[in-house]
């Protein structure tokens, strides 16, 4: 080849040379950067990231030092002495030590300094001083950190570092250093040390080799959350931002905050890909990340891809240059290597370029097909076998909490049975193992008649305890657990008498949480016996059911899925709708009323307590439901997990890529073999542009199906509201994180929505009408006003509202109509998918108020199902899809005038949602018919002209199918005028062109009668291409917009 | 013509197979390469019961890291050497470990005498020892990595939680060795701190054993809480006549620094149940990291196997050891040393770290109380990892070395009576 290009002049051939050499020098370059470019960046960043976390510990050593120093100062111990010892002279020694302190605080930079006697009462403080006198809060919901950091410091007599979080106290968050304070030998209290959390922040400020994306990012964990510790170049709120921990995709800072060290590329907090450098600070159990975006790191990769593909463009811009001009045919060059003695021995049939075309697409359709089927077993496979661990973890959880209480009332056995335990010490022991176990609420020992005494019938000491407060009662002084009592339970007794051991579930009454009571709690009860196995009596322990319900509603289950724990005759313990509860309803009884056949089969199953994994079929649903059951261990319940298979399978718009990936290999693939088949003269050219048009036209409608099938996902932050459990999931969120930042508890108002019509007259508006409702509690919200707004409305009818009270809930209901602002994405038409949204929101937005769907008022819940919709509610061109509640996080951009407003409750909207798509025959037969119309009256125009036909009478036809193209786009543009180009339009476009260039043709068959090229080879290839060139555009658009 | 065009062809296909085999090797380098690490335990003898548990838990996470690529793209060797429960082979085996096998750290010894013993070694040598076994503390070295907890981590933790739970008087009853006879002296102090009292200390050895006479004390004294030190068979002797003088766990709890899981498999939990442990690790301790570490020990060594504070400190003294070794990028041990200051690790206990000055481990401290199904209900922890401090305040370092060397001298030059 280079021997052939000799002959041309240098100065042409020195492009290729210059060609060749940049396309290795880039090829070589881009391989050593593909390799190089994230490891190095990941070594950078991990420099900087022990660089930062290497001043932030000597920044730690300093403060603890300057705390050490603090509580070792004869000042501090002087002053302690006399906070400690009443002195008269408090005032003035005070005063004193407020200088001393002061004098200090430029120096030894703490925000504050705190003295705290062993009673955890803090004595001095240096300035916020109206907290001295007060304790130190240690309840679990209060965080109280500081007092956790005090009980450490205290018992291991060591300096300590405070988890960083709100304060109850200071109502800011905090960090402290406790050092305990030792004067002559004796432990007087502990000093608290507030460290200045903007300085370890301001560590990570410095974007110094972090190029345009870098940043320093601080979390820590806190409970089963990442919390973020300090503001981040992206994001100046992230501070105290929590995200969920184990979270499908966890972000990169997970890995830091437990404690790991580590370099690689994962997601970051706003779920962009990253380089990233992980380390843990220790001391204050901070993880830091150091990052850049891969984009930014990958920037120079996609410079030489551009580069190189330029490099390609100028090659074969030069090659066909050369064609044409020196008439040099550069694919002859490559002859020497069809006269290779290998290549010689290849027949023609298979060394055909569309044979290898062939080749190559029925690879890649398999390949694509293999990876995509093993793929998305593996994702089902994995999904289920998370289900089953989350099932088997909350089992043991549950028996883990069971497992305590069986060991306590065994341990109490024992020691009675072998004089261990005195009977003097009967109430101390019972005290003692409630303190020690936050799990149980009460202990009763029931001695059986004249057990505990020859000359008493009845003895039964108990202890119940209430808030940690202690009560003490006897028994039989309330009733005689011997007897069968109507009025007190007292199966407790008999049965464990009976059965040696029994677990008694709770007795609740109520359809709703907020109106669920527990008559009788959860218990155990054992029988014992003294050494001659003679019965003495039965213990009776009762405890906290709520945290046995929060294992089994809690497990990560999938939309659709959810857990139920059953007794051990089948009924349900927890079941997402109470009212399974609270009525007794069976497994069986369920799966009856659902005729499930194979559920009841299954539910058999479990009650012969074994771990099972199954599959049942709900006759009014198609998808199958998967079920797994685990029994536990310590008595016979079962905790089980029912989710559907469509729910943990592949992300749908995986799933739609790798179809569309298939389609399209399978169309090349057959267009391939056509041409194949062509160019061996086995069928004829008109045969071939029929078939590869009825390819592409079956892959046109099968790309369609795949879209119908495959929605696009909706990405929003919300949280779906989908059953009882997802709900207080979501509450006790709320909750926590409006105690962690000192607010009053949110008011709950539950709230409801029926709808009857709803009409979408314009692009952004909808027309709604139907019932609104709320219920008010009337003791608890007697001052809230009972009024209900929906913000988006542009005009809204409240009638008069009809009332109704119920034991002690008063229902408001509101008859609504009006019309409500709410966009309407279009561009997808007629594939379009719209979410129809109603925003509620309560009248009183000072009030720290949300708005709770009110489930148990819908008889399902389920999206699928649609509540909230009237049962003759129905759209004349979509399809109901779903309908479901759910909270979208807001940030407020106001405070309405209210200085209260942006509380934890002002993030959250309360917002109904109809997901609807569209039916497709009214525009098929409004827009997608007549265009078929018009393309087929082109083609016909263009199949009937001959060269020798009068321009003019070819050119009027394409005129007047080109004005009624115009008017069936205009009609189309006025009934979804939007922003942008509806899918649809792409075809009119294409049509527009086709008229253009049919009548470009008719112009130039006229004005070149003697280009014989033009007049025999273009004139007759334009018949061919019409359709095939009409019906690949419309399969790149479709494939463009909707992959 | 074609003879050269088709050996051209061949160059070229050569070319190319040879820049391919080039860049395979170039970034996918060979792992057959290994990094030997020594592991140094009693396999005979009387402490091989306690010690091969502890091989094991080491072994595990040593095959965890080859399982998941080796460390700088080699694999580990483990070279178990059997200190045979007797100084003077823990101090041959580590030298020969370190010289004739070249391994690039030890994790091994078991009694602080073993311990006390190689420690002159490694430092001599420049080489790295982890020791994963709760210890009298009041030492360190550049060349030691202490994984388990010492008094400030567990003993004055038990102390204090039986102070403000259980009662102020205390007896103090331990075997005559060094851990007990140094944890004691720093309890003294640290009740005295609290306004508690001693009202009695007492020691076993074997060549007195006068248990009896010791029960008979506590009978007579009535102390609130007897701390218990006692090492090996010795405590089933001395809870057996405990209770047989009618001292329940309800009349006097025990509050016992060297009682795990092993031990109430090995003695039984009849006369132990109800009663106290502190250690940073239980078996039952809830959280999940510990549930994946039980559950991989009994998927490997049994359902039977017991779990105790030593292996899991073994375990994790394989992976900040490992950890360390990816920051430095080397196995060198100055390097290493430097980057296992602030190492931390998500341990079955909790998130532990290697303190920068004493390298030290921070740990978690527990409280259990015996339950009859020979495991612990945790009643106390720390929540987080209480930092090391192996010289307490109550004296100065050159004092408590001055107590040591007393005790030492006292021993005929050994650190136990024995």
């Amino acid at each position: 080849m280079v021997k052939r290009i000799k002959k041309i002049p240098l100065f042409m051939q020195l492009p290729f040379y210059l060609l060749v050499i940049a396309i290795t020098v880039l090829s070589i370059w881009y391989l050593y950067l593909h390799h190089s470019l994230i490891p190095s960046t990941e070594k950078h960043l991990q420099k900087i990231a022990y660089a930062t976390e290497n001043a932030i510990q000597s920044y730690l050593k300093t403060i603890e030092k300057n705390a050490r120093f603090f509580a070792e100062q004869q000042q501090t111990k002087n002053f302690m002495t006399t906070l400690t010892s009443l002195d008269s002279e408090i005032k003035q020694q005070e005063k004193n030590y407020d200088a001393f302190i002061i004098s200090q605080q430029e120096t030894l930079y703490f925000k504050d300094i705190l003295l705290i006697n062993l009673d955890k009462k803090i004595l001095y403080a240096t300035t916020t001083k109206d907290i001295v006198g007060q304790p130190l809060t240690n309840s679990a919901d209060s965080h109280g950190f500081l007092s956790q950091s005090f009980d450490r410091s205290i018992m291991s007599l060591t300096a300590d570092f405070s988890e960083y979080g709100h304060d109850p106290l200071f109502k800011n968050p905090t960090l402290f250093i406790t050092v305990p304070i030792i004067i002559d030998n004796k432990i007087k209290g502990v000093l608290a040390y507030e460290c200045d959390v903007q300085k370890i922040a301001s560590f990570t400020q410095n974007y110094t080799g972090l190029g345009e994306t870098g940043e320093i990012v601080l979390a820590q964990q806190s409970g089963s959350f990442i919390l973020f510790v300090a503001p981040s170049r992206h994001d100046n709120d992230l501070a105290f931002k929590r995200i969920k921990l184990f979270s499908k995709n966890p972000p990169a800072i997970q890995q830091s905050v437990l404690g790991k060290q580590g370099i690689g590329t994962a997601l970051d907090y706003r779920t962009v890909p990253v380089v990233a450098a992980w380390t843990f600070i220790t001391k204050i159990n901070w993880g830091m990340i150091v990052k850049i975006d891969q984009a930014e790191v990958l920037h120079p990769l996609y410079f030489i891809i551009k580069l190189l593909l330029l490099c390609f463009v100028f090659l074969i811009v030069w090659a066909i240059f050369i064609e044409r001009i020196y008439h040099e045919h550069i694919s002859q060059h490559f002859v020497w290597f069809n006269n290779l003695s290998v290549i010689k021995k290849i027949p023609p049939t298979i060394k055909n370029c569309f044979f290898f075309l062939f080749l190559i697409s029925c690879a890649l359709l398999l390949k694509t097909a293999c990876s995509f089927y093993y793929h998305s077993k593996a994702i089902v496979n994995e999904e289920t076998l998370n289900i089953i661990k989350d099932i088997k973890n909350g089992a043991a959880e549950i028996d883990t909490i069971l497992k305590k209480i069986t060991f306590i009332s065994q341990s109490i056995a024992d020691d009675l049975r072998f004089n261990r335990l005195s009977k003097d010490d009967i109430a101390k022991r019972i005290k003692r193992d409630l303190t020690e176990n936050n799990a149980i609420l009460g202990i009763t020992i029931a001695f059986a008649p004249y057990k505990y005494d020859p000359e008493k019938k009845l003895y039964a000491p108990t202890v119940n305890k209430t808030n940690n407060i202690y009560q003490e009662t006897m028994l039989e002084d309330l009733y005689d657990y011997t007897l069968t009592d109507s009025q007190h339970s007292t199966s407790w007794y008999h049965k464990a008498i009976q059965l040696g051991s029994v677990w008694l579930s709770p007795e609740k009454h109520g359809t709703e949480k907020h109106s669920l009571e527990k008559i009788i709690p959860a218990a155990y009860a054992m029988a014992f016996f003294d050494s001659n196995k003679e019965l003495q009596g039965v213990i009776y322990i009762t405890y906290n059911f709520s945290e046995i319900e929060r294992i089994a509603a809690y497990s990560s289950l999938a939309r659709k899925g959810y857990s139920i724990l059953l007794s051990e005759h089948n009924t349900f313990l927890y079941h997402p709708v109470h009212s399974f509860i609270f009525s007794e309803k069976t497994l069986i009884d369920y799966a009856q009323e659902i005729a499930s056949q194979s559920l009841i089969d299954i539910a058999h199953k479990i009650s012969q307590h074994a771990s099972l994994l199954s599959t049942y079929y709900v006759p009014s649903d198609s998808q199958p439901m998967w079920i797994y059951a685990q029994p536990l261990t310590t008595n016979n319940w079962t905790l089980a997990a029912i989710f559907s298979k469509e729910d943990i399978s592949m992300p749908v718009s995986s799933i739609r890529h790798n179809f569309f990936l298939i389609l399209l290999y399978a169309i090349l693939s057959l267009c391939f073999l056509c041409a194949y088949a062509f160019s061996f003269k086995k069928i004829s050219l008109l045969s071939c542009v029929i078939m590869i048009n009825l390819f592409f036209s079956i892959g046109l409608i099968a790309l369609w199906r795949i879209i119908q099938k495959t929605p696009s996902a909706q990405t929003t932050d919300s949280t779906v509201i989908t059953d009882q459990a997802s709900l207080d999931k979501f509450l006790d969120d709320l909750f926590e994180e409006s105690t962690r930042k000192q607010e009053e508890p949110p008011i709950q108002i539950p709230c409801g929505l029926l709808l009857y019509s709803l009409d979408m007259p314009k692009p952004d508006e909808m027309i709604v009408s139907g019932y609104l409702w709320t219920k008010y509690d009337i003791e608890k919200h007697k001052n809230i006003t009972h009024k209900i707004q929906l913000p988006h409305a542009i005009k809204l009818i409240l009638d008069t509202p009809a009332t109704s009270i119920q034991q002690n809930w008063e229902t408001v209901t509101w008859n609504i109509r009006g019309t409500i602002y709410e966009k309407q994405h279009y561009g997808h038409f007629p594939f379009d998918k719209q979410q129809m949204q109603i925003t509620i929101e309560h009248h009183d937005i000072e009030k720290n108020i949300i708005l709770t769907p009110d489930l148990e008022d819908y008889k399902k819940i389920s999206p699928e199902e649609t509540p909230g919709l009237d049962k003759h509610f129905t759209l004349s061109e979509f399809n109901i899809e779903r309908a479901f509640f759910n909270y979208k996080r807001i940030e407020p951009v106001t405070n309405y005038g209210f200085t209260q407003y942006g509380k934890t409750t002002d993030h959250y909207q309360l917002i109904y949602n109809l997901i609807i798509t569209r039916g497709l025959l009214s525009p098929f037969i409004l827009y997608f018919l007549p265009l078929l119309v018009i393309l087929f009256s082109l083609f016909s125009v263009l199949v009937i002209a001959k060269r020798t036909t009068e321009p003019l009478s070819i050119i009027t036809p394409y005129t007047g199918l080109f004005f009624a193209l115009v008017l069936l786009h205009r009609s189309l543009r006025e009934q979804y005028s939007t922003g942008t180009t509806l899918y649809i339009e792409y075809a009119f476009f294409f049509a527009y062109v086709t008229i253009i260039l049919l009548v470009i043709h008719t112009v130039l068959v006229y004005l070149y009668p003697h280009w014989n090229y033009y007049q025999h080879k273009i004139f007759p290839l334009a018949k061919l291409i019409f359709w095939p060139l009409q019906l690949v555009a419309w399969l790149i658009t479709t494939f463009i917009i909707f992959y | 013509m074609v003879q050269k065009k088709s050996l051209l062809f061949l160059f070229i296909v050569c070319g190319l197979a040879v820049v391919f085999f080039g860049y395979y090797f170039f970034f996918f380098p060979s792992t057959h390469e290994t990094i030997k690490v020594g592991i140094l335990h009693s396999l005979t003898g009387p402490l091989a019961e306690y010690e091969k548990p502890v091989v094991n838990a080491t072994l595990l996470a040593i095959e965890e890291i080859n399982n998941n690529g080796g460390l700088l793209g080699k694999k580990l060797l483990p070279i178990i050497k059997d200190g045979r429960s007797i100084t003077k082979y823990f101090v041959e085996e580590a030298r020969n470990l370190i010289i004739q096998d070249k391994v690039a750290v030890i994790f091994g010894c078991w009694e602080s005498e073993h311990r006390k013993a190689v420690k002159p070694i490694v430092e001599h040598y420049n080489s790295l020892l982890f020791y994963p076994v709760q210890h009298e503390g009041l030492e360190d070295s550049p060349n030691i990595v202490y994984t388990s907890t010492i008094p400030n981590q567990q003993a004055i933790p038990a102390v204090t939680w039986c102070l403000q739970n259980l009662g102020t008087s205390f007896f103090l009853v331990g075997s005559d060795e060094l851990f007990p006879r140094a944890t004691n002296e720093i309890l003294k102090d640290t009740i005295a701190l609290f306004d508690g009292t001693v009202v009695a200390e007492e020691y076993i050895d074997d060549s007195n054993v006068n248990i009896e006479g010791i029960v008979q004390k506590i009978v007579n004294l009535q102390p609130k809480v007897i701390i218990n030190t006692i090492i090996g068979d010795n405590n089933l002797e001395f809870f057996k006549q405990l209770r047989a003088a009618g001292i329940t766990s309800e009349k006097i709890p025990i509050m016992s620094l060297c009682i795990d899981e092993s031990d109430l498999k090995k003695y039984g939990i009849d006369y132990m149940v109800g009663d106290y442990s502190a250690w940073s690790h239980f078996q039952s301790i809830d959280r999940i990291e510990n549930k994946l570490f039980v559950e991989k020990i009994h998927k490997k060594y049994g359902h039977d196997y017991t779990v105790s504070d030593a292996m899991e400190a073994a375990y994790f003294s394989v992976y900040l050891w490992k950890q360390a070794v990816v920051k430095a990028n080397t196995i060198n041990t100055a390097n290493v040393q430097i980057s296992l200051k602030n190492q931390a690790f998500d341990a079955p206990e909790g998130i532990i770290y290697v303190d920068d000055t004493t390298l030290h481990t921070s740990s978690v401290s527990s409280i259990g109380k015996i339950r009859s199904d020979k495991q612990f209900t945790i009643l106390w922890n720390s929540v987080r990892a209480i930092r090391p401090m192996p010289y307490p305040f109550f004296k100065s370092r050159k004092e408590w070395d001055a107590l040591l060397e007393q005790w030492f001298a006292q021993w005929g030059n050994k650190w136990s009576k024995e």
